[in-house]
């Protein structure tokens, strides 16, 4: 048992008489434990005391119309028909229920996430092929990539997607036609 | 009233809520009457807590008995029926709560002194003031194990069956909010200061260590 549920057991007075006497020795060795407990003891008592509403003074006549007005809804009210077999076992396994949900919705999402990120692969790599038939590159791609000084394929495929290959220089150009 | 109609009524007044609940199912609605009678007092202190307004509180009542026998045919007597009312009348509370939270008070503008009184009076109320407040910015569950087993005296046992939840859950929940209280109070240095002098609950503690130690 950690050290925050002992002292809130003993506390609350949620222990046996030996398990209390055991946790009053060990708390008696620690001034911080003490301390912690006589502060707990004290702030509970000035929670109690703050209480706005503890002494409700609250007529009968108060009692009556409220009981009144609460029966004449009743009289208005239905009551629902008893639960299904199936409603109640989902309302007693509805911790076991969000928690499934969850974890399928997780699943869910890891895989799309992979999916998409293989399909981006893909599509990058054919993005890049297509470029490279356009230019009419016969000698592979890496013949395209010495000509522009492109170091990767995808430093190349960045600069046609942001339309910048007409950035390129004349130099490059030519080194680029040189291998068509 | 009839001789007969007097001892039906005390009969009734004899039987247990459940017992009680048991005759409604079967179609007795005058019946519940009495279950009104016997919590509604406790169900507007407890509302009373949540929304801090009795206009309000009355409302949060009157609104839980009926869904109350609404949905009395899903009670099971598993719990008791005080704390399947008292779960439904939070759950009522906090949706009051929820569609008025831009009204409330900030913690920083409660005014500490209010009026020319005795010094420990003074402290006394800012104090409460202050706990209060703090006492309504608490995160819903901890305010409530908190509301639950101080004001109302419920063992945790009650207080996880309202809040649906493991009892260790609910003894969790109730620590968590009286160490976030004493943080709050352990920053306000100047009012415990101004407590110890008067006699305020800082001196009772002292008093109880002594008890502790002796």
């Amino acid at each position: 048992m950690s050290n925050d549920e002992l002292w809130i057991d003993y506390i609350e007075n949620e222990m046996s008489l030996t398990e209390r006497l055991e946790a009053r020795q060990r708390f008696r060795k620690s001034k911080e434990d003490m301390e912690l407990i006589s502060e707990i003891n004290g702030l509970k008592e000035e929670v109690r005391q703050a209480d706005e509403w503890g002494a409700l003074e609250v007529t009968d006549d108060d009692m009556d119309r409220l009981h009144s007005q609460i029966m004449q809804g009743i009289e208005m009210a239905q009551m629902a028909p008893p639960p299904t077999r199936w409603q109640k076992w989902r309302r007693s396994h509805r911790h076991w229920a969000v928690a499934s949900s969850t974890l399928a919705l997780l699943l869910i999402f890891t895989t799309t996430l992979l999916v998409s990120l293989s399909f981006y692969k893909h599509s990058h790599t054919k993005s890049f092929q297509f470029a490279a038939q356009v230019l009419g590159a016969q000698n592979g791609q890496s013949d395209a990539l010495v000509a522009t000084s492109h170091l990767t394929e995808d430093d190349l495929l960045l600069d046609l997607v942001d339309q910048k290959f007409n950035q390129l220089t004349l130099q490059q150009v030519e080194g680029l036609v040189g291998t068509l | 009233m009839a001789e007969s109609d007097k001892k039906s009524v005390t009969e009734l007044e004899n039987l247990t809520d459940q017992e009680i609940v048991r005759r409604v199912k079967q179609g007795d609605r005058k019946s519940f009457s009495l279950l009104v009678k016997r919590h509604q007092k406790g169900l507007l202190r407890l509302s009373l807590r949540f929304v801090k307004d009795m206009d309000v509180a009355e409302d949060v009542v009157q609104d839980s008995f009926i869904k109350a026998y609404e949905r009395l045919n899903s009670y099971e007597e598993r719990a008791q029926f005080k704390s399947w009312l008292y779960q439904i009348a939070i759950n009522t509370a906090k949706n009051k709560l929820r569609s008025r939270r831009d009204g409330m008070t900030d913690v920083d503008d409660v005014p500490l002194a209010v009026a020319a009184r005795a010094e420990s009076d003074l402290v006394h109320t800012a104090v409460s003031q202050m706990i209060n407040k703090y006492i309504e910015v608490l995160p819903f569950k901890q305010r409530t194990a908190l509301t639950l087993r101080i004001y109302e005296d419920l063992s945790f046992k009650e207080i996880a069956e309202i809040m649906e939840c493991p009892y260790d859950t609910a003894k969790a929940n109730y620590r968590h909010a009286l160490m976030k209280l004493r943080d709050e109070l352990e920053g306000h240095r100047e009012l415990k200061d101004w407590s110890e002098e008067v006699g305020g609950f800082f001196l009772q503690e002292t008093r109880r260590t002594a008890e502790v130690e002796s």
